[in-house]
């Protein structure tokens, strides 16, 4: 196996092409496991502190080798770079059909530094490369950028697929996202701020070379067997009529969603609190990442029937919501109405910004604002107008939302970075501690689901190496009461499913990071693996997979090493950072208020998150009390070299 | 309930008429569930009471893509990919656990996340 890297200089215009070796991808596996080993290495020359807006830090796209290979798991690229809103790792995953391409020019991974002294775009076309003009598609959202890219360069050597900015990258917003084919979004962690920082505004990418497949025939075995199983599971046509918004009714029932900036668990309202919309208004999916046999999402036009407000949407068209957009709009924000819940998942879209974050600020300010903390003169001089800040007030919130994409203002200025730098710094301003109303863990967003019942999901937000993430330790054992799940990973014991006590929840989370560490070098989705952990497991059956496609055969205890591997190295980057233990940590509603609603309430972090901190550190082998990561346990997975950096920095474990 | 006491309790031999005791047992369906029932609730009476009766039960009122979700053909047991059976306390249920009567089971798809 052997790859292209494509380097880019964009303050000296220089593009490079470079060979990634076997041996890289028999240490990193592919996709965010190299993109991970390119910052680490370009952090080595240049200063890991170095602002995160400033030429010095480096955006890498990557695609595992799994993409585009016909093996119907879905396509994720990844884009790494160090977050601008969180200042710390970051990463982001996005699907469509912009990976798969770029895999059918001659390159799979892109590194870009420096900054260009104009507006460009990078174009890539097969083994041609250049940087072109883009001071036209300046202070274009990513739906005009795509569909002016498409028109300009035609159809030849196939469509052009794009990844872009729009205008809240360019004015280096920290919750702006990248945008794929202007429909799938790599939204967390900032990478819109850090392409706008560099003048970078897309890249658009036209491809028609084959993909080199190490052992074709046990590829098409692979695969045709994965669409058996996926075909054989009954839960797989709810998942393709619903997507993840199956979870709506499923979190209503627990109490697992979150409510007015997590006043709550519950959503109010009629409809929005069933998925009943999806019968009515859809029908099976249109469009999904490529190469997936699921297919969960679909395609969707508000009509104008389907509420009142809707008819401000007429001919709207966008993906239907997915859950976490759901989430955002009829959770954190008490937006009652499908069709502008739908809405909002466009217009999120279409600024390119992380619709997360994005709710999370907006609803600390309402509840700021409903709990009388701050007068209607506040918030005029937050916005320099008069804003109800209702809940569920659609004007109101799209005013917010325009006011961070152009930073037209001081609540813009204010909470582009997020909540959790927002909040600080509202707080600072005002001379009030504000933070109770916070959500966020490790500094990043939280996301919107309620988490205090689920002692697995808090230590995610506090020990994920992007800040308050579900995905990378994703809780599955624990949130679904899985005790087959249980006793498999743990020896035929089944407390990592019991929500009561904190024993296996931190190693539940080691463990699972490891293997999403693996699926997502893989370049493939993680729902397939989701429905079935069992069945499809990272180690053994992808890496089967894996092996057809690279000719890399590895056991599944080598492969859950080198999953390790890749975790290890994103804590090593915060480590050398200056985080620590106390950076671990999650806000303090969580920590301390108790849920008042659902099926288990008066649930803290409180109660289980040290023992349950503890036993993740023991279980990766890093040090308790600081939280730093030991020589032993870094020369175990064979990162002798990382061990010495961060010995030399003196953010080695004593 | 153990087993021995169920059998006591169910079958009692009195004037020669044979008595027995059966339990309702309520069922609530969501998402891909309610779509194949075609209803958000039901409600069932078993003679065994245990979860894995009350799924015999609901698979033969709803039938084959009913089945599919509700019991891995491999097993046997309850389906877990992709689903989650709750009982009103909110802990997960198993295909032994047994039922009281009038009790509520909850049928959700298994989705976190997105």
């Amino acid at each position: 196996m052997e790859s292209r890297l494509l380097r880019v200089d964009l303050t000296t215009g220089e593009l490079k092409s470079e060979v990634i070796p076997h041996s890289i991808f028999e240490r990193w596996i592919g996709g965010s496991g190299i993109n991970n080993w390119i910052m680490w290495e370009h952090f080595l020359t240049h200063d890991i502190n170095c602002d995160p807006r400033g030429p010095d830090n480096i955006f890498v796209f990557g695609v595992g080798p799994l993409a585009g290979t016909g093996a119907g798991s879905g396509i994720k690229g990844r884009i790494t770079f160090k977050s601008p809103c969180y200042n710390m790792f970051g990463d982001s995953a996005g699907g469509g059909k912009f990976p798969y391409m770029l895999r059918f020019t001659a390159f799979e991974y892109i590194a870009i530094t420096g900054k260009s002294p104009k507006p460009v775009y990078l174009r890539i076309c097969n083994n041609e490369v250049s940087l072109e003009d883009a001071s036209h598609l300046w202070g274009k959202d990513t739906l005009q950028t795509h569909t002016m890219l498409r028109e300009e360069l035609g159809t030849y050597p196939s469509k052009v697929h794009t990844l872009s900015i729009s205008q809240a990258g360019e004015n280096q917003v920290g919750i702006a996202s990248v945008v794929s084919d202007a429909l799938r979004i790599h939204a967390r962690c900032g990478g819109g701020a850090v392409m706008g920082s560099k003048n970078l505004k897309a890249i658009a990418v036209q491809g028609n070379g084959g993909l080199p497949i190490a052992m074709p025939d046990e590829m098409l075995a692979w695969s045709d067997d994965f669409r058996q199983k996926i075909d054989s599971n009954e839960a797989v046509y709810g998942f393709k009529r619903r997507g993840t918004l199956g979870a709506v009714e499923m979190y209503q029932h627990i109490g697992s969603h979150f409510w007015r900036n997590n006043q709550g668990n519950m959503f109010r309202g009629g409809e929005i609190t069933s998925d009943n919309w999806v019968n009515k208004y859809h029908k099976y999916s249109e469009v999904c990442s490529s190469d997936c046999f699921i297919a969960c999402d679909a395609k969707y036009k508000i009509d104008g029937t389907e509420s009142e407000a809707a008819k401000k949407y007429i001919g709207e068209s966008f993906r239907r919501p997915e859950y976490l957009t759901t989430g955002s709009a009829a959770g954190a924000l008490d937006v009652r109405d499908w069709a502008e819940v739908a809405h909002w998942g466009k217009i999120t879209n279409d600024y390119g910004i992380d619709n997360q974050d994005l709710s999370c600020a907006i609803s600390f300010l309402m509840e700021l604002k409903q709990r009388k903390l701050i007068t209607d003169q506040d918030v005029s001089e937050l916005f320099g107008h008069e804003q109800s800040l209702e809940w569920g007030n659609m004007d109101d919130i799209e005013a917010c939302l325009h006011s961070i994409v152009f930073q037209k203002d001081l609540f813009g200025k204010l909470f582009g970075d997020g909540p959790y730098l927002g909040a600080i710094r509202y707080s600072e301003l005002k001379g009030q501690n504000f933070m109770k109303y916070a959500t966020y863990g490790k500094g990043g967003a939280s996301f919107t689901e309620e988490m205090r019942p689920f002692p697995t999901w808090m230590n995610n937000m506090a020990v994920a190496s992007r800040g308050a993430d579900h995905l990378k330790g994703i809780g599955l054992i624990e949130k679904f009461q899985r005790k087959d799940l249980s006793k498999i990973y743990f020896d035929g014991r089944t407390e990592a499913a019991d929500l009561t006590v904190p024993t296996l929840k931190g190693a539940s989370t080691a463990l699972i990071e490891n293997q999403v560490a693996l699926l997502n070098s893989y370049g493939v989705c993680l729902f397939h693996w989701m429905l079935d952990p069992a069945g499809y497991t990272p180690q053994d059956y992808y890496g089967k997979a894996y092996a057809a496609a690279t000719g890399i055969d590895r056991t599944p205890d080598e492969l859950m090493l080198d999953g390790a591997r890749i975790c290890n190295l994103e804590k090593a980057f915060n480590s050398r950072i200056g985080m620590r233990r106390e950076h671990d940590t999650v806000c303090e509603r969580w920590m301390w208020e108790p849920t008042e609603e659902g099926m288990y309430p008066g649930s803290v972090a409180a109660d289980m998150f040290n023992p349950v901190l503890d036993e993740y550190y023991e279980w990766r082998g890093w040090d308790k009390e600081s939280g730093l990561q030991t020589r032993k346990s870094l020369e175990a997975c064979g990162l002798d070299d990382v061990a010495e950096v961060l010995a030399q920095e003196g953010s080695l474990a004593k | 309930m153990t087993w021995l006491k169920y059998w006591r309790k169910k079958v009692h031999s009195l004037n020669r008429v044979q008595v027995y005791i059966v339990i309702t047992v309520h069922a609530r369906f969501h998402s891909h569930f309610k779509e194949l029932a075609s209803t958000g609730e039901d409600s069932f009476v078993i003679e065994i009471p245990t979860v894995s009766e009350f799924a015999k039960c609901i698979c033969e009122k709803y039938g084959a893509r009913m089945r599919a979700m509700l019991i891995d053909p491999k097993t046997n047991e309850l389906n877990e990919r992709g689903t989650m059976f709750v009982n009103e306390k909110g802990m997960r249920v198993s295909a032994e656990d047994t039922l009281e009567d009038g009790e509520t089971i909850t049928f959700l798809v298994g989705i976190a996340g997105g």
